[in-house]
């Protein structure tokens, strides 16, 4: 508790700037938002002023500034000019899918990669390391829109096993929901794999070199359980640190990937409202990512007290 | 005199002869232990003295299977255990039947305490560990047990320290708790491997004193592993002496401190400063420096070092010979000897 209130000053302050620069991009994108929203030919300077009046954009930029982050603080981002839509709806409908698909991607991930890890980290400098490390470099080397198209080609096309495009929501059918988010899923897990193991298994080589695992080896641990119960948990904190980084990244969406299976998610939902220029939609997705980033890694932060002692009782 | 004898006609605990271990360096083969020979028998202590390098935790990882296979280039002779009347060759297991040895047949104490005890695991579990493994123990069983065992090692309020990490604990206090963990399981031989020589001078006796104490009390044969012959003088029954990989003196504690034969080992009891001497005294140090290990010159290794070494020395290798009572050495002019000039 000690180090959660130690921590949460920075938060807020973390919050604050985020929210600040966020604005500040946003408010200094060339271009009249109200011009933009009324279309650019034959509008009388009558007509945009007024706008410009409706919308507030006649203030100073610090009140705009405090106006709207004072409507952020209560959850309303305000409306969509474009659509009318609610921002705060507008992400929040989306999320689950983006949530869903960001955590099942790394879920995936972890279950192909730890066990890869330790198995290269055990036999490190072994032909089978060797193989498990090639193909981690190929994983990586592949762009993810490539990856799932290849994976479309494979799984949906020629075999047929999970449809190629499209969402079905949970809440409709939970198998079919599943078997809609593989692909997109598993194609970005590919990535993250590669990254993992990667990560995973130096930790793990260095930690196997410790005293402390000779010492298990003297007490007659076998060598699964030494790696599971002691050489593991001292290994993934550089895993934990970019697990923690990727979920709060989760949250803003896979553009590329929500774009090429079609997914209802918030990143298609960013770059569809950036095509558009509906800069609030804009401003509240940036500043919702943002906080969900911020908020997420201060949790991975705290989490390291969990896997190891010595933060938790540092003072 | 009947006493030793009959000792030396029992089956010995543990028997080494001509243990050869060569591991793969990054520079090449290194002979780490080379034709090293020796008995340990029930209840006694062997001191195993040598300068760093001399191989002789490499030999104490060999003894316990600990070396990793790949880095192992060869590993030949033979080291038998006296198991319940039977003799086992060790270095014939498989890695599966030589872990049910570690714990309850052999145990290691290892040199550096902070680090060898697992940062992200109660000292609890750590020591309860080898109970549920060999023993059967359940979890409660064991932790019973564990707290039985950092009372005999003497640590203060042993029910908290449980519960707490290592990093919670003094250095001292940790070398305990590595002693509780090699002493879990009622080994028959252990291995202690530099146990004192990072601790701080004060705590080194005690330590050392404890795992005394508790071999004798266990009559477990110890091996006891330093660079320092103080700390065996008075502690171990025998002392081997070793360089570059092999033993070059072996003796009873008391007859190698009267009429030490190589000159090695006069040179390394020279070279322990004594709180007798005034101040100021300079310490004597033992010129030269250890041989390499890999691709070793012919002859004998501590020949570039030796004031006694004369040409055949820099030719053949002197192999161990007894020269009395289970006083063995390896030297064509030790100390004392008539050829040696002036």
């Amino acid at each position: 508790m000690h180090l959660v209130l130690r921590k949460l000053p920075w938060l807020i302050g973390t919050l604050l700037a985020v929210s600040f620069f966020t604005f500040l991009l946003v408010s200094l994108l060339p271009g009249d938002p109200a011009v933009m929203i009324l279309g650019a030919g034959g509008v009388s300077p009558e007509a945009v002023a007024a706008l410009r009046a409706e919308l507030g954009l006649d203030r100073p930029l610090l009140v705009r500034y405090f106006d709207w982050l004072g409507s952020a603080l209560t959850g309303d981002f305000g409306r969509s000019p474009m659509t009318g839509q609610s921002v705060m709806d507008a992400i929040l409908s989306r999320l689950p899918v983006t949530i869903q698909l960001g955590v099942m991607a790394i879920i995936i991930a972890l279950l192909l990669a730890v066990p890869l890890a330790m198995l290269s980290a055990y036999h490190a400098g072994s032909r089978l390391d060797r193989v498990i490390s090639g193909l981690g470099f190929a994983l990586m080397s592949i762009p993810s829109f490539m990856m799932a198209i290849f994976l479309i080609l494979i799984l949906a096309v020629s075999m047929n096993l999970f449809p190629a495009t499209g969402w079905v929501p949970f809440s409709v059918s939970p198998t079919a929901n599943l078997r809609s988010a593989a692909l997109p899923a598993l194609s970005l897990a590919m990535i993250e794999l590669a990254l993992y193991m990667r990560l995973l298994r130096t930790d793990l080589i260095s930690t196997l070199q410790q005293d402390y695992i000779t010492l298990a080896r003297a007490k007659g641990v076998p060598n699964w359980q030494i790696m599971l119960r002691h050489a593991l948990r001292p290994s993934s904190f550089s895993l934990m640190t970019v697990v923690g980084l990727q979920l709060g990244g989760v949250i803003s969406g896979a553009i590329i990937i929500e774009e090429i299976f079609a997914l209802p998610g918030v990143g298609r939902l960013l770059y569809q409202s950036i095509l558009q220029r509906d800069l609030l939609m804009v401003q509240g997705i940036v500043l919702f990512i943002a906080t969900a980033y911020v908020v997420v890694n201060f949790l991975v932060d705290l989490s390291y007290s969990l896997l190891d002692p010595r933060v938790r009782h540092a003072d | 005199m009947t006493d030793s004898q009959h000792q030396t006609q029992q089956v010995p605990l543990l028997r080494v002869e001509e243990l050869t271990v060569r591991l793969r360096g990054e520079a090449g083969i290194v002979h780490a232990v080379s034709d090293v020979s020796f008995q340990l028998q029930r209840g006694q202590t062997l001191g195993i003295v040598g300068e760093s390098g001399s191989g002789k935790s490499v030999m104490a990882r060999a003894l316990m299977g600990l070396l990793p296979r790949r880095a192992t280039h060869l590993m030949e002779g033979s080291v038998s255990l006296a198991v319940d009347g039977r003799v086992l060759e060790l270095l014939k297991l498989s890695e599966r039947e030589f872990r049910t040895l570690r714990g309850p047949r052999l145990a290691m104490v290892f040199q550096d305490p902070m680090t060898a005890l697992n940062p992200v695991l109660t000292l609890g579990v750590q020591i309860a560990e080898p109970l549920q493994l060999h023993l059967g123990l359940n979890k409660a069983q064991a932790m019973a047990r564990a707290l039985e065992l950092l009372t005999q090692v003497g640590i203060p309020d042993p029910e908290g320290r449980l519960r707490q990490y290592p990093h919670q604990l003094s250095g001292g206090m940790r070398q305990r708790v590595v002693i509780a963990i090699a002493l879990a399981c009622d080994p028959q031989v252990l291995l202690a491997d530099e146990p004192t020589t990072a601790l701080d001078v004060t705590v080194q006796r005690q330590v050392l004193d404890l795992l005394l104490a508790l071999q004798r009390e266990r009559q477990m044969g110890m091996v006891l592993i330093t660079h320092d012959l103080g700390v065996v003088a008075n502690r171990a029954d025998h002392i081997a002496v070793m360089y570059a990989g092999r033993i070059v003196e072996y003796a009873p504690t008391s007859r190698l401190f009267s009429s030490m034969r190589h000159p090695y080992t006069e040179a390394l009891f020279k070279s322990v400063p004594r709180l007798s001497d005034p101040s100021h005294t300079r310490l004597h140090a033992i010129p030269g420096r250890p041989p390499q290990l890999i691709d070793p010159a012919p002859g004998c290794a501590f020949a570039p070092r030796c004031p006694n070494a004369q040409q055949r020395c820099r030719r053949e290798t002197p192999a161990l010979a007894q020269i009395g009572d289970q006083h063995l050495h390896a030297c064509f002019y030790p100390i004392g000897s008539k050829e040696v000039g002036a």
